[in-house]
């Protein structure tokens, strides 16, 4: 099946670089992170498709055409908006990567390993889009922000992912590196990014908190009985912390309080 | 012992058979003869119940079997397929205790339950093989294993499907001898379908002849002759007599 | 002939080696043998529980259905009877129900024995063993595909459903465990004193008549309670192949085929099964994890072949 739609869209992508492109930038962004970059330095009007789940800032999904779902964007909507540059996060998207690649667009995948890589994409993004100089403020802001937040002394934390199978943000992730500049140094040492492990390990290894990303503080607690001593750190919004974004000094801040918090109610 | 009383029975699809009505003696052989596809097998399987009645009935001890439960019929009963398949390692002892299932359904079996049990393995002369899989023993032996079921059973009418279809001809009077002597020792009374007509004739006291599902006529072992057996499977047939009464039937051949 | 006392030497010699394996699985770890802190050892204890009863309740449907199928080839997981549970389970949580206890274990068992009744009603009056098989394997095609479906409207959960879906042991919520566990055991129990019926079911339809069996209802009841079970497993389990096909001929040998002997050490034989199997599972790559049912499929399908050319 997936098949036959790349077969289409190839059919499609083919038929129409035959013809001429539509003059100027047409940006398709997949993933989440980059559409708020794009927004944030006001290069939204180069924006022609975003995927399902880029729900910031909240008139994204409004204004914008969508694509579909991160792993599995349409190609039949992609060759009909006839992007001149796609940019996509990596991750996960590895299929749809090829398939478009091999169907002849430009595709530039932004996979951040830690935040000082953000900034370098943030700032080629901007030149991509023609707003350098916007990108460089941006980045300067976000400098400064990280600047100002507070750090927690020498504790430890297990990136949660998904409750059951147990699965982890190991030390390879984006969001273990941004947990690592306030002070929270992650336990899941390992080659894949993000490893499904053994809830005897993680009651071995003792971390003085659980982020959580995938489950609520109630379903962890329901699903885990047995991991006691680690406090849980649930933000109120995982958007913020899990995407490579503008948003993501917020996240920080708010990772920090909600560490501060938990150390105060013992 | 036994009425059919206009009695129909088979599947949509497959056998049928229609109409019957006779009267059958208890401490007899009855043998059930008749060509291919005349439904001998629909027949006894439908005294069991396992092809549905379509109509009439069978009165066996004054009971019509439609309103017996599966055990009660079973008590009255038994049944014996011409081959089995068994899909698993039953030992002898095991499979012919089972035959008890129907006389006692406790979740152990009780001594005398045990004791019928050996019984029936020595009477049919399978001590040697007891604790061997069913599934591993020969043709013979496996009849001989479904007689001790039935002997270990207890019941006073049994029915046998062509027992004797893939033995030689050492254990196939061996077979019906044991048979003879149930019949003379404990007066059961048998319903059996014949592979070979001429064991039908030394064994069997009555005849039950049976065409297109119809019972043509029910006759003594003396009213059999040449010219209802003629007509009865379309072709011409001879019987010879040899002394002390035994009979043989042969087929016309042209040389 | 075996009777009462055979049978509690058997039953002890069963359960001891059970007890065994669970005491195994309990103090056996990553980094060696030794009584465990007590978090760990609560954690174990659980997850051993789990694969105790999901084991011998597999293997004890795996009994009935082959006994009443007459069918060697007779398990859970290749008659759809699994992953007929699976979609249960999965309807629910499309349902946004997420709250486990007997709610889980009782629909995963009605939707077992409805795939049951479809397979069966597909491969035909004959009950021949290919048919079946082959009947459960397009059940089994068509259920997981509707699973999936079912599931791609709940991103959440969708990888721990595909997860579920090969089979896992990290259920750790009481409600749920002890509510499968106790529908488990009162199945499994129900078919062990049913045992003699299966061993008149077992001789064919004709045979058991003659036995004095009602050949309909008792493999109706036969096949309801094995499904039944199937489905509380299933619920604190998820989809593990081949348990109750394996066990079963393992315990043959050793049994025979009489019910009485055979239910009881083949259930001893899928508790032990699986709980080595998840032993392995759960330390060759540790602190990764391998799907149980992986495990117990690597081992099963050799071993359904074998069967199968038998």
């Amino acid at each position: 099946m997936r098949i036959l739609i790349f077969l289409s869209a190839f059919v499609i992508a083919s038929g129409c670089s035959r013809h001429k492109a539509p003059e100027g930038l047409r940006v398709v962004s997949l993933s989440p992170g980059i559409t708020e970059i794009i927004y944030a330095i006001g290069a939204q009007d180069a924006l022609y498709g975003i995927t399902s789940h880029c729900t910031w800032p909240p008139e994204a999904l409004r204004e914008k055409e969508s694509v579909g779902d991160f792993s599995f964007p349409s190609m039949e909507k992609i060759a009909l908006i006839q992007p001149s540059l796609i940019l996509a996060a990596g991750d996960g998207q590895g299929k749809a990567i090829s398939h478009l690649t091999n169907a002849g667009y430009n595709v530039r995948v932004f996979h951040p390993a830690d935040i000082s890589e953000l900034f370098r994409h943030i700032i080629e993004i901007g030149r991509l889009t023609g707003k350098e100089k916007k990108a460089s403020e941006l980045v300067a802001d976000m400098k400064k922000d990280i600047r100002s937040i507070p750090k927690v002394k020498n504790k430890s934390v297990f990136i949660e992912v998904c409750p059951q199978p147990l699965i982890a943000a190991s030390d390879k992730t984006f969001l273990s590196s941004v947990c690592e500049i306030i002070g929270l140094k992650n336990i899941a040492v390992f080659k894949d990014s993000y490893p499904g492990v053994n809830a005897e390990w993680l009651i071995r290894q003792k971390p003085d908190f659980i982020l959580l990303t995938g489950s609520s503080e109630e379903e962890f607690r329901a699903l885990h009985p047995y991991i006691k001593n680690a406090k849980l750190l649930r933000p109120s919004d995982i958007d913020i912390i899990v995407r490579p974004g503008p948003r993501i000094t917020r996240g920080m801040r708010e990772i920090y309080y909600l560490a501060e918090d938990a150390e105060k109610k013992q | 012992m036994m009425i059919f009383e206009n009695f129909s029975a088979g599947y949509d699809r497959g056998f049928v058979i229609r109409g019957i009505s006779c009267r059958l003696d208890a401490g007899k052989i009855y043998a059930l003869i008749g060509p291919n596809a005349a439904g001998k097998t629909t027949m006894l399987r439908s005294i069991i119940r396992d092809v549905p009645l379509r109509s009439g009935g069978i009165i066996i001890d004054g009971n019509d079997t439609a309103y017996l439960t599966s055990s009660e019929l079973a008590k009255k009963v038994s049944y014996a397929p011409s081959e089995m398949h068994p899909a698993f390692d039953y030992s002898v002892l095991e499979f012919v205790a089972m035959g008890r299932f129907a006389v006692n359904r406790a979740f152990w079996e009780t001594e005398e339950d045990i004791n019928r049990t050996h019984e029936a393995i020595i009477a049919m002369g399978l001590e040697s093989v007891r604790r061997r899989s069913v599934a591993q023993l020969s043709s013979g032996q496996k009849q001989s294993c479904l007689l001790a079921q039935i002997m270990a059973k207890d019941t006073d009418i049994i029915l046998l499907d062509e027992p004797a279809a893939h033995l030689d001809i050492a254990h196939r009077t061996d077979f019906f001898g044991k048979v003879l002597e149930m019949k003379n020792n404990a007066r059961k009374s048998f319903i059996i379908t014949f592979h070979d007509l001429n064991d039908a004739l030394n064994a069997a006291d009555e005849f039950i002849l049976l065409k297109e599902g119809e019972v043509a006529a029910v006759k003594k072992r003396d009213e059999i002759n040449e010219e209802t057996l003629s007509s009865l499977y379309g072709t011409e047939l001879s019987i010879c007599e040899f002394s002390g009464g035994r009979r043989a039937v042969l087929p016309l051949l042209g040389h | 002939m075996r009777g009462k006392k055979d049978f509690m030497l058997i039953l002890a010699g069963a359960a001891a080696a059970g007890v065994f394996v669970f005491f195994l699985s309990v103090c056996l770890g990553h980094e060696g043998f030794g009584i465990p802190e007590d978090a760990i050892l609560r954690l174990r204890m659980t997850r051993a529980l789990c694969g105790a009863a999901a084991g011998a309740a597999l293997a004890a449907a795996g009994v009935a259905y082959q006994t009443v199928l007459a069918n060697p080839l007779a398990d859970p997981y290749l008659l759809g009877s699994s992953s007929g549970a699976v979609f249960g389970i999965a309807a629910l949580s499309f349902f946004g129900i997420s709250r486990a206890g007997v709610l889980f274990p009782v629909t995963a068992g009605i939707c077992s024995c409805l795939t049951v009744a479809a397979v069966l009603k597909i491969a035909g009056r004959s009950f021949s063993k290919k048919n079946i098989i082959l009947s459960g394997v397009a059940v089994n095609f068509f259920l997981s595909a509707a699973v999936i479906f079912l599931i791609s409207f709940r991103k959440k959960e969708f990888f721990s459903l595909i997860y579920f879906m090969m089979g896992d042991l990290g259920e750790t919520r009481m409600s749920l465990i002890s509510a499968s566990v106790i529908i488990a055991a009162a199945g499994s129990l129900f078919l062990f004193y049913k045992s003699r019926f299966l061993n008149a079911l077992a001789a064919g339809k004709t045979l058991s008549r003659q036995l004095g069996c009602d050949w309909k209802k008792e493999s109706l009841i036969a096949l309801i309670a094995a499904s039944v079970v199937t489905g509380a497993a299933v619920s604190v389990s998820g989809t593990i192949g081949f348990i109750g096909l394996m066990a079963p001929h393992i315990a043959r040998k050793f049994t025979g085929s009489d019910a009485r002997f055979l239910l009881p050490v083949s259930a001893s034989t899928g508790a032990i099964l699986l709980m080595l199997s998840d032993l392995a599972a759960k330390n060759l790559l540790f602190p990764q994890e391998i799907p149980v049912g992986v495990v117990t499929a690597m081992l099963g399908a050799p071993f359904f072949l074998w069967i199968y050319r038998k």
